[in-house]
């Protein structure tokens, strides 16, 4: 397999974005002054900028290297994730959910559960999210890493050093504000590099015309240009992909998760907020193909060497990009490219690490030490980014020795995901929705979950083994909770008019301050 | 609870499948319809627009209607 070996003016430029990246934050940091301008960038963050960070935040190194084998294998469908996944809940979002949030005057989507249901429901979900995060920076650092071997050749714990070192920095020091701003930096250069990426493939394979000739030779690539693949698919078949992704994985990852939401709330105003989601639909429409169309190409380009996906040896997938890297671009161009995926790493892990430290701050510490002056929950927040760094770092260790520890934390997620979602629709958009009907319709939606997991990884318990997609998981789990609201809250007595003012769509603050 | 489960898991996709290939396009394209139609008839005090619709390019929900029929057209041609 192939490994990119930067010349010196490649190397060079990868170096000065790092370094560019680092001092941008440091020189963002002067305007940190108390809690809400590291945790919310003082509500003085652009539309266009947030829109921004809001796309990278959400690519990985995994869906970088990943998204081009999957690519390969799948075609097409994989760009759902992004287009029913992320800009039809966030369009919803846009008008409905992210302004109205944004008025509520939260720090993170937990508080408003707390305010809207009771303490208990947003201690839950805030230890929940933590102990995600936590998993989550494990991921990202350990995807790193082995993304950096392969382009760079650097050594595991080298390259989990510097990435946290460099992200570290800017962001203890720099906040949200901070992570914004370098987020539009890598954004602008991200899509620079996939962009180049996918043009001088096409220009190798000769064009749209040329691929879909080539692909569609192979015998195993029926549905590789299309999105909608047939209901009995083993791997995406339609109806789990627009009920469980469409429905309920993509509106609980773009309205209940902190790292995206947070940057949303640090907007200038409504209309603000309302516009940073509008835009970044607008730019998910590119960037599923960005990150999709490699992989395509380079089954069209390297078929003959790498052949079906299901005989490959493992890890041969995560080399499809950097073939495409060594064989297509001349040097210069490389280190820009490069620079182009570091760009991406380092945005998807500020956003995870700012979020984190400001959901313990927010839901764990502040409640149980409150009054304590706002310089000392700052320097909490601050020192909260070195643990979470830690604590990821610590976490990426432990995923090659168990190698499904990935595999575990994306599980985690789905037992909580759909009753997350069902808890945020109802309480904003029903006034009768009650605390004890939110306990319930929880603890019913991760019951739900836990039972449909048993099926699959307990087969003792039930006679035998049954395959559920994650995606069935999320949508049961998620109709479970709806439905234990509902029922528990029709026989409980909801909250009065006064006490839910704006916490309900329906029922606006007295005083319209937002604009 | 073994075929309670099975049912839960694949009885959707089973009716879905046997209402034709079709099926799943028009879903997706009917999805997109749907926030078309809502986008467009949207009041404006809801999102606070009471003082008269800003110009085209500073309008919101310009854009998100021109994102979402994006949509509707690339799942029509790759459906």
């Amino acid at each position: 397999m192939e490994q990119i070996a930067l010349k010196p003016l490649d190397l060079g430029l990868v170096i000065a974005y790092l370094i560019g990246v680092t001092l941008l934050g440091l020189w963002l940091s002067r305007g940190i002054k108390s809690s809400r301008d590291f945790f919310l960038a003082g509500k003085t963050l652009p539309w266009w900028a947030v829109g921004m960070s809001l796309v990278v935040s959400d690519i990985g190194a995994k869906d970088m290297v990943g998204l081009a084998a999957d690519g390969y294998r799948y075609g097409l469908v994989m760009m759902n994730f992004d287009l029913i996944g992320c800009v039809f809940p966030v369009l919803v979002a846009a008008f409905l959910f992210m302004p109205f949030l944004w008025m509520a005057g939260v720090y993170t989507v937990p508080e408003y559960l707390g305010r809207r249901y009771n303490v208990g429901v947003r201690t839950f979900f805030a230890v929940v999210w933590v102990l995600f995060m936590v998993g989550t920076l494990g991921t990202i650092f350990y995807s790193a890493a082995v993304m950096f071997q392969i382009l760079l050749g650097w050594q595991f714990w080298f390259s989990i050093g510097v990435t946290a070192i460099l992200v570290g920095v800017y962001t203890t020091v720099g906040g949200l504000k901070a992570v914004v701003v370098t987020d539009t930096l890598s954004c602008i250069v991200l899509t620079f590099g996939a962009g180049l990426i996918c043009l001088l493939g096409l220009m190798e394979v000769g064009g749209f015309g040329g691929l879909a000739e080539r692909v569609g030779q192979l015998d195993w690539t029926e549905h590789h240009f299309h999105l909608v693949l047939p209901a009995d698919h083993p791997a995406f078949p339609w109806p789990a992909v627009l009920l469980g992704l469409g429905f309920v994985l993509g509106p609980a990852y773009w309205i209940g998760n902190q790292a995206i939401v947070q940057r949303t709330l640090g907007t200038r105003s409504q209309s603000q907020a309302r516009a940073s989601y509008v835009f970044c639909a607008l730019l998910k429409l590119v960037f599923p193909l960005l990150l999709v169309l490699p992989g395509l190409i380079a089954l069209a380009m390297f078929h003959n060497e790498l052949g079906h996906p299901d005989g490959w040896k493992e890890g041969v997938g995560n080399h499809l990009l950097p073939m495409m890297v060594v064989r297509l671009l001349p040097t210069g161009v490389m280190g820009i490219v490069v620079g182009a995926f570091l760009a991406g790493v380092l945005s998807n892990l500020d956003s995870y690490i700012n979020s984190a430290s400001t959901l313990v701050v927010g839901d764990l510490y502040r409640p149980v030490v409150p009054g304590a002056g706002d310089q000392h929950y700052l320097f909490v927040g601050r020192a909260l980014v070195v643990v979470f760094l830690a604590a990821g770092a610590g976490v990426s260790y432990l995923i090659p020795l168990f190698g499904s520890v990935y595999e575990a934390f994306q599980t985690f997620m789905t037992f909580f995901q759909g009753p997350l979602l069902a808890l945020l629709l109802l309480g904003m958009l029903t006034r009768r929705a009650t605390q004890w009907g939110g306990l319930f319709g929880m603890f019913l939606g991760v019951g739900t979950a836990a039972v449909m997991h048993s099926v699959r990884f307990l087969p003792f318990l039930f006679g035998e083994r049954i395959e559920i997609s994650y995606l069935w998981v999320a949508w049961w789990s998620f109709a479970a909770a709806v439905a234990g609201t509902v029922a528990v809250s029709l026989v409980t007595r909801p909250y009065d008019v006064e006490r839910l003012r704006g916490l309900v769509c329906w029922i606006p603050l007295n005083q319209e301050s937002a604009e | 609870m073994n075929a309670m489960a099975r049912g839960m898991i694949s009885g959707v996709s089973v009716l879905i499948a046997a209402s034709g290939p079709a099926a799943g396009k028009l879903a997706f394209v009917g999805v997109f319809v749907l926030l078309l139609i809502w986008l467009v008839a949207m009041p404006g005090r809801l999102i606070g627009q009471t003082d008269g619709v800003p110009p085209w390019w500073r309008n919101a929900r310009w854009w998100a209607i021109a994102v979402t029929a994006a949509q509707i057209a690339i799942y029509l041609r790759w459906g």
